[in-house]
């Protein structure tokens, strides 16, 4: 019996799979109760985060991440970076909530990343998006008009959109503008260690997954999309 | 006729699964029967539950429909839609039978029939079947059409599988070798991904070792399954090379009889470390 020996291609980049994540960074993030504050649990969350997904053989070389943290202005934090170099970073909360600052910041950096990746020959997945926020936005009109063009890019099939509000002040009522096909969940208690371990899982999955091709006007159901693993950190916010 | 080609290869749970002790979800199988060679793959959608049976499913439903279809009925359901059609049916079956969405059994297919006049190919999804003409050039079969997202692609339960069916054809003299692929395999053996053009010195040296006396489904499954594939998903696998009718030795055409001589309903083949089983 003899062993087959071939050639093969070394020469193939992998697939590209975008996340932003938009993180607010206002003064209340830093408000303790009687424990860590917020954006402590939030940091600590996202170490998680970063040491989970840089070590997934698969989804280390696929998924690229790029952190927006918006306070009193809106700021890329991290630019786009392949997971395997990610190293966790943490974040200082201060100042209010310009979220359609951030929004507007996120759509356009998810629209620069696909354009790059069509420029280098780059294959990729439908790109993920993430908002957190544990208020409401300041920055009234603005909000409306990027949220809806969240919302348009979502209905173009152009991003999958998760808003997730923390603790009694967020304001679902705006974080439901940002998606017509998935409702904002609210995260239980300051379970960021939780999101992220379910993020890292949820990119790993969706960095191997198979879907069914969508029609021109981007319409499937919700139930053929990836499935992703249970959501034990949030519940739908009602 | 069947004396004539010779086949082999199988499939392997990709790193991911054997990480995430989940079955391998690939299925592939092949039959020879009375005057033709068929060759089926067929690739479980890793996000539905039950893809697994829905693959093995596949397999299993085309092997039935090529051991039965010939014989003195070349009629309509001889095509290769109507293996597809066969296989739907069946889906649709366990699906009606076991009270579940037929999403779930959601998986890619390819069917590759090969007789004394021609060669016949049929895919739904991202399957990868390349052949090799008696020129020695090497080519893709109807590669899949990409759309804007690297990991969307078509399945046998989708409601548009019929109009999304590429089926291609061939005169049987021109064909010198055929090789089925599911798409954990397509970053090293394609040379584009998005074109599906083929990565041509694979295909020459895995046709040329798969003539020898000595080439086994064991050489295919073990090179396989050492080689880094960018993916951790499952592969398969599955070659059929002609053999020229003369100066073949002895101890080679005994093993074409036996294969020739398969069971038609031979199982799928595939190779779970998850179960440790073949």
């Amino acid at each position: 019996m003899s062993d087959l020996v071939a050639r093969v291609n070394d020469a193939n980049p992998n697939p590209r799979l975008a996340c932003v994540l938009a993180l607010d960074t206002s003064s209340s993030m830093s408000a303790c109760e009687g424990g860590q504050s917020p954006i402590d649990e939030l940091n600590d969350g996202f170490e998680l985060f970063c040491n989970e997904i840089s070590t997934d053989e698969v989804a280390c070389k696929r998924v690229e991440i790029a952190v927006i943290t918006f306070g009193s202005t809106a700021q890329v934090a991290l630019d786009f970076r392949e997971a395997r170099d990610l190293q966790p970073q943490r974040f200082t909360a201060n100042g209010l909530t310009v979220m359609g600052a951030a929004l507007d910041l996120a759509a356009d950096e998810l629209t620069r990343q696909k354009q790059a990746y069509r420029s280098a020959d780059l294959n990729y997945f439908r790109p993920w998006f993430f908002v957190i926020t544990d208020g409401q936005p300041t920055d009234g009109p603005a909000f409306e008009l990027a949220a809806q063009r969240i919302c348009e890019i979502e209905a173009a099939n152009g991003v999958n959109v998760f808003a997730i509000g923390v603790g009694g002040g967020a304001d679902f009522a705006q974080l439901a503008k940002l998606s017509k096909v998935r409702a904002p969940l609210r995260l239980k208690g300051l379970s960021f260690k939780e999101f992220f371990l379910w993020l890292s899982a949820s990119m790993a999955t969706a960095s191997r997954s198979k879907e069914p091709s969508r029609d021109a006007s981007g319409n499937t159901t919700s139930s053929e999309q990836v499935s992703l693993p249970a959501v034990g950190w949030g519940e739908v916010a009602s | 006729m069947t004396r004539a080609w010779k086949v082999l290869g199988g499939s392997v749970a990709g790193s991911s699964h054997v990480k995430n002790a989940t079955p391998c979800e690939d299925a592939s199988g092949w039959t020879t029967a009375d005057g033709r060679v068929c060759l089926v793959i067929a690739d479980g959608a890793g996000s539905q539950p039950r893809s697994r049976e829905g693959s093995e499913a596949a397999v299993k439903a085309v092997i039935a429909w090529a051991s039965s279809s010939v014989g003195e009925t070349k009629g309509p359901d001889d095509t290769v839609a109507a293996a597809f059609e066969a296989t739907r049916r069946t889906l649709e079956d366990i699906a009606t039978e076991t009270e579940t969405p037929l999403r779930e059994f959601a998986s890619t297919l390819a069917v590759v029939v090969i007789d004394d006049y021609r060669v016949r190919v049929g895919q739904v999804g991202d399957t990868i079947v390349v052949i090799q003409r008696s020129d020695l050039s090497i080519e893709s079969v109807a590669p899949s059409e990409r759309g804007e997202y690297f990991n969307e692609t078509t399945f046998v339960t989708s409601d548009d599988w019929e109009s999304e069916l590429r089926t291609s054809e061939f005169p049987s003299a021109e064909i010198t070798a055929i090789a089925a692929s599911t798409d954990g395999l397509q970053f090293k053996i394609l040379h584009d991904v998005r074109s599906g053009s083929p990565y041509v010195p694979f295909f020459e040296d895995l046709f040329t070792w798969s003539i020898r006396e000595d080439a086994s489904d064991e050489g295919i499954i073990r090179f396989v399954d050492v080689l880094d594939d960018q993916s951790g998903d499952d592969k398969t696998l599955l070659v059929a090379v002609r053999i020229t009718p003369h100066g073949v030795p002895s101890h080679n055409s005994v093993r074409n009889h036996d294969q020739a001589d398969r069971p038609s309903s031979a199982a799928p083949r595939r190779v779970d470390k998850a179960s440790g089983g073949a």
